[in-house]
């Protein structure tokens, strides 16, 4: 079971990636902040964040499932090396790839970007102590 | 050598209690956090406050009767108040003998879809730069260049949270505007305001019906708000509150807001969010206090036979007291930074979320105001690590070598 952990926590981490920007803080237009018309309500630039941190939490799940069902010293160091990937990534995404909207008191901005960042944070300390883990398995 | 064997002591005990070096660590990182949240909230806070008031620059303001309240919001929060009176009240007020200068002001709020995906629903705060006081000296010095500029008809200045830059283009009610400049941050409402000139403000509500989705109903004889700068009293001047009340006995139509109700007002909304906050921190400090000296008062019992063997092997009463010591100094280390970091993180990240949330504002102090708290922070964590491991620590130096060996059998 011991074993088992890392995979366990990245896939929750992978969870929470995907609640973040849907619900949890929510991007604007979504979740708590959805228009009550939608007609008039203008496209926002971090509807592709959103999006995009969707796939990264989907990739993040299955890499904790791999870890999960077979818990071996190099699929543990490798699955964490790709948490570590994915890690900033999902920091990039809304800082530099795909940005999010201007106003600082967007709810993109107040809420999402800094839990993506602090999942990002965590996603890296996961992933280092995975690789230090994995190489303390024989 | 000896404190390089004292260190190595620590470290094998500590992999050996893991889980529970783990706890005492948690503890002290909650205690820390909390701590240095409502510090930070605080000072945050304050700081804000004193350069609103200073950006706000009028020593009163007046708006239709009833509706200062709203004003007070709008200047927290950043939500539009829009309401109108005559523009006539200004002259009225301009011809008290106590009132040094005025200036009027418009609020206008942005149509829902003003053309950027990314900025709508904008306040808009229409400005005369003839007689402006406030708004003008609160341009980023970057965007002077040094001189005095005059703001162009077809210009406007942006609030430093808009994330707008000198240059870009904005469009409301069918006319588009260029960014002139940009106000330095103050952390209040206003931040997120755009300021435009009153005369181009009641042109686009004038063109507003041909070039608009929506119209925009106004007439020129309207304003919103009289910023009033007060004579010195030396000068013939009267103090706020006098002044206050002569305008709103003489000018039933107005009420007047003093930037001291708004102190007050952050001050009430912060005071019990705060007092929560700092006795729940208090409280978890005397619990982590207790429970380092508790485990560590344990750990030193169940270590009596190994502690006896050491002393009998040669280790000093100073060795054995070290060594405690340093255990309990690295929890209240390890912890308070780890807390000091998660807060501090947290704080400043969800700065506009807290703000929001507890309807005060916040400006990010600079890292020079961030160091002193933290080092304080860190000072007080060590301490209590200390504290709490001194009576266990001396307790165990004090041990006879027979004695503990046998004691611990």
């Amino acid at each position: 079971m011991a074993k088992r952990v890392m995979g366990i926590i990245m896939m929750l981490l992978g969870l929470a990636l995907i609640l973040t920007p849907w619900y949890l803080f929510p991007v604007c237009g979504r979740g708590r902040y959805a228009p009550k018309d939608p007609g008039i309500y203008p496209r926002h630039k971090c509807a592709n964040t959103l999006k995009a941190e969707t796939v990264l939490g989907l990739l993040t799940i299955s890499v904790g499932a791999i870890s999960l069902v077979r818990p071996r010293r190099k699929i543990l160091i490798g699955s964490s090396a790709a948490l570590l990937i994915l890690s900033g990534l999902v920091a990039l995404f809304p800082l530099q790839i795909t940005g999010l909207c201007k106003m600082a008191t967007m709810p993109c901005r107040m809420g999402t970007l800094p839990a993506l960042i602090t999942l990002s944070i965590l996603m890296a300390i996961i992933g280092v102590a995975g690789i230090i883990q994995g190489r303390g398995w024989k | 050598m000896k404190h390089f064997l004292a260190a190595y002591l620590v470290r094998k005990n500590i992999r050996r209690r893991l889980f529970r070096y783990l706890i005492l660590v948690v503890s002290v990182a909650a205690a820390v956090g909390m701590q240095v949240s409502a510090a930070l909230i605080d000072r945050m806070s304050r700081e804000s406050l004193e350069l609103g008031l200073k950006r706000l620059g009028a020593d009163l303001v007046a708006v239709p009767a009833g509706l200062d309240a709203e004003l007070q919001k709008s200047y927290l929060t950043g939500d539009a108040a829009i309401f109108y009176m005559d523009r006539s009240i200004q002259d009225r007020i301009s011809g008290f003998d106590f009132v040094a200068q005025t200036s009027p002001q418009l609020f206008i709020k942005s149509l829902a879809n003003a053309g950027c995906c990314s900025l709508w629903n904008i306040y808009l705060v229409g400005f005369d730069p003839d007689t402006d006081f406030t708004i003008k000296p609160w341009l980023a010095p970057r965007f002077t260049r040094g001189a005095e500029r005059k703001i162009g008809a077809d210009e406007v200045l942006a609030g430093a949270a808009l994330g707008l830059e000198e240059g870009n283009t904005l469009r409301f009610y069918g006319q588009s505007f260029k960014v002139g400049g940009i106000l330095s941050p103050t952390g209040m409402g206003l931040d997120r305001a755009v300021f435009i000139p009153i005369r181009s403000a009641y042109r686009m509500a004038r063109e507003s019906k041909t070039k608009a989705e929506q119209e925009l109903d106004l007439s020129p004889d309207k304003i919103s708000a009289v910023l009033i700068k007060l004579k010195a009293e030396k000068d013939g001047g009267l103090p706020a509150y006098r002044a206050a009340f002569e305008l709103e006995q003489r000018i039933p139509e107005i009420s007047i807001l003093q930037p001291e109700e708004l102190a007050m007002k952050i001050q009430q909304n912060l005071s019990t969010v705060l007092a929560g906050l700092r006795s729940a921190s208090y409280a978890i400090w005397s619990a982590t206090a207790l429970l380092i000296a508790l485990v560590f008062a344990m750990a030193t019992n169940e270590r009596k036979r190994e502690i006896g063997l050491m002393r009998a092997m040669g280790a000093t009463r100073g060795l054995i007291f070290r060594m405690i010591m340093m255990e309990a100094l690295l929890v209240g280390g390890t912890g308070s930074l780890i807390g000091l970091l998660c807060s501090t993180g947290l704080v400043l990240g969800f700065s506009s979320l807290i703000s929001q949330s507890l309807g005060v504002p916040f400006y990010q102090p600079g890292l020079g105001k961030l160091v002193p708290l933290s080092l304080t922070a860190l000072a007080l964590a060590l301490l209590t690590g200390m504290i709490a491991g001194l009576y266990p620590a001396l307790r165990a130096s004090r041990m006879e070598p027979y004695q503990a060996i046998r004691s611990g059998e």
